[in-house]
């Protein structure tokens, strides 16, 4: 028996076992309550300027992708009109509330939404300082926008991808640009398939739903979403004094998080951008988050959930980008909130979502560690609208985490399905 | 979203599972292809390969455990990459290439028996874990099937290195055994 036989057997033991070793690979290392102190994350990095279009330049990185170089100036290449981003919207404003001609909210994904996610105190801590609600609590009305995505229109898909490549300052002529519309062979295996369970293939279903710029060293997609994905196929390095091996300290992170920005902002694209991180893993894989704060009161609450990206690091090298093309030009209204003290009665009825589908006890007001307001934005959701987000301590046999409720802060009355956990769970 | 609720959005030829998929488990699958091939592109390719093998075989197969179904996909396409990159490496000599050139000779038989001892040598390692602790079996599965570092490993417990290499060497001698008293030549 050579050792290559031992190597496939043990890629065939069985699930249980894998399972109660995943378990243990994926507990988080937690870190002390009191270190909370060193790594809080300024709320905006200050002396960032935003560089305006004309002084577009290559990517403005300073570590380029070494076999990719620019064929003609960004702006003088046939660029698409940019799409709108969110400090392009017309500025909503906190107009009388019109109960009458306000339409009725469909709520999607009302059980559960998310997998076995969850955050420690620190995570939820820079979550709870960061959150423009905090100065808005007073606020009665919130605008609901209708989701545009999902279209899966392709010549949307295309101008985004376009725009795209325009922002990290390359032309359309570095890429070969395809699509995922499967081949014959391809489409005639689906077709079976969809025949063996009696089924037809439906309308539409061959048509492409993702479209691909792929370059020397860098791949970019869209997809129905209209999300832009950026993979950077040999990794972008980080500078070795950004490899960490342990936590750092608030002020490297602030340096981290300035560093990263600096490097893409013209394809971030914001004035005040916010840097966020968590369940944060030394030397692994973690993920950035940057979110838009300019702005004043409402506006600025509504750029901080609409506009943010994600940078994701693979062992001291970005590896990945992730655009979020959350469009709010279709304003359905201003619908009025309920108080923070009707959305405790709504939680303890259990009129909420969940992030996570696995609960170590049902959640009650005495477990709650803050509340606040977000709005959901995942691609799923048919009405962009504010939620009560419940952060709620949880305790089992690997230590304390918390996870997120969502209680709707529009009045019960506009919405056609309020949620209900039917505690299938149990 | 729950592994149910995708897996019947593979069922219903919905391709928003892929993308869940991804988003639930794509930093998982990551970390196993990264445990074996190190390279980046070579570790998307990978990932990627396990979304495809995913959406066609999903039906007929219906995972329960999602994490566990697509991880053995990517442990299983990332080995293959790593065995391919290094034949080729090898492939200059005409000693290799000439072996390579044989195995067109093995009978399809002998490929259907040495299925048949994977499968008996399977059995007979889900055996011997069974008969191992938990704090064992986790780290010698962390070890040899996820392909953690030791230093990954030993964090699993918040044991030293020293303890997690001699546990390990504890547990490969226990498997030397055991597999020779089960008839299977090392």
């Amino acid at each position: 028996m050579k050792k290559e036989h031992l190597v496939d057997a043990i890629g065939k033991i069985n699930d249980d076992i894998l399972e109660e070793t995943d378990k243990v690979r994926n507990q988080k290392r937690r870190f002390q309550k009191s270190f909370w102190k060193y790594v809080v994350i300024a709320a905006c990095f200050t002396g960032i300027a935003v560089a305006g279009v004309e002084s577009y330049s290559r990517l403005s990185i300073q570590n380029p992708i070494p076999t990719l170089e620019p064929t003609q100036e960004p702006t003088q290449s046939p660029t698409p009109e940019p799409t709108k981003t969110p400090t392009q919207q017309p500025t909503p404003t906190q107009g009388p509330i019109q109960n009458d001609s306000l339409e009725m909210l469909i709520l999607t994904n009302t059980e559960l939404d998310g997998g076995s996610s969850s955050l420690d105190w620190n995570d939820v801590q820079r979550l709870r300082a960061e959150n423009p609600w905090n100065e808005l609590t007073e606020c009665k009305t919130l605008p609901v926008f209708k989701n545009q995505k999902n279209s899966g229109d392709a010549d949307e898909m295309k101008s985004i991808l376009l725009e795209t490549i325009w922002k990290l300052g390359y032309s359309e002529s570095d890429f070969v640009i395809t699509d995922d519309e499967p081949d014959e062979e391809t489409k005639k295996k689906i077709i079976k398939k969809f025949q063996a369970i009696g089924e037809e293939v439906p309308e539409h279903y061959f048509e492409p739903s993702t479209y691909i710029a792929s370059g020397e060293g860098i791949e970019i997609k869209v997809n129905h979403t209209m999300d832009a994905e950026i993979y950077i196929k040999q990794g972008y390095d980080l500078p070795v004094e950004y490899h960490f091996a342990e936590m750092p300290s608030e002020e490297t992170m602030k340096q981290f998080g300035n560093y990263i920005y600096k490097q893409f902002e013209t394809l971030f694209d914001m004035e005040c951008p916010r840097m966020n991180y968590s369940q944060f893993e030394p030397d692994e894989y973690y993920r950035i988050n940057f979110r838009e704060t300019s702005g004043e009161g409402i506006e600025q609450l509504l750029n901080y959930n609409f506009h943010q990206s994600d940078v994701y690091i693979l062992e001291g090298k970005i590896c990945r980008i992730y655009l979020y093309q959350t469009d709010r030009s279709e304003k359905v209204g201003e619908y009025p909130l309920i108080t923070e003290d009707e959305a405790k009665k709504l939680f303890e009825a259990k009129n909420w979502m969940a992030d996570a589908a696995y609960f170590v006890k049902m959640p009650g007001l005495e477990d709650v560690e803050f509340i606040d307001i977000v709005y959901r934005t995942a691609y799923w959701e048919k009405y962009y609208m504010p939620y009560y987000r419940f952060v709620v301590e949880t305790t089992n046999a690997k230590g304390t985490f918390y996870q997120m409720f969502y209680v709707p802060a529009v009045e019960s009355k506009y919405i056609e399905n309020m949620p209900y956990y039917g505690s299938v769970l149990w | 979203m729950q592994d149910e609720m995708i897996v019947s959005m593979y069922f219903t030829r919905d391709e928003n599972a892929i993308k869940e998929t991804e988003k639930k488990y794509g930093r998982y699958l990551t970390k196993i292809a990264h445990n074996i091939l190190s390279d980046l592109e070579d570790c998307k390719e990978c990932v990627n390969t396990t979304y495809f093998k995913a959406w066609t075989s999903i039906p007929p197969h219906k995972p329960s455990v999602l994490s566990t179904y697509l991880g053995k996909i990517t442990r299983e396409y990332a080995i293959e990459i790593f065995r391919t990159q290094h034949r080729k490496k090898r492939s200059g000599s005409e000693y290799e290439l000439s072996l390579s050139e044989l195995e067109e000779c093995i009978p399809a038989r002998q490929s259907t028996e040495s299925q048949v001892d994977l499968t008996l040598l399977k059995e007979a390692l889900n055996t011997f874990l069974y008969s191992l602790t938990s704090e064992e079996r986790c780290v010698f599965v962390g070890r040899y099937y996820y392909m953690d570092s030791i230093k990954k490993v030993s964090s699993y417990y918040g044991m030293s290195e020293s303890k997690a290499k001699s546990m390990l060497f504890r547990i490969r001698n226990r498997l030397k055994k055991y597999l020779e008293k089960e008839g299977f030549i090392i």
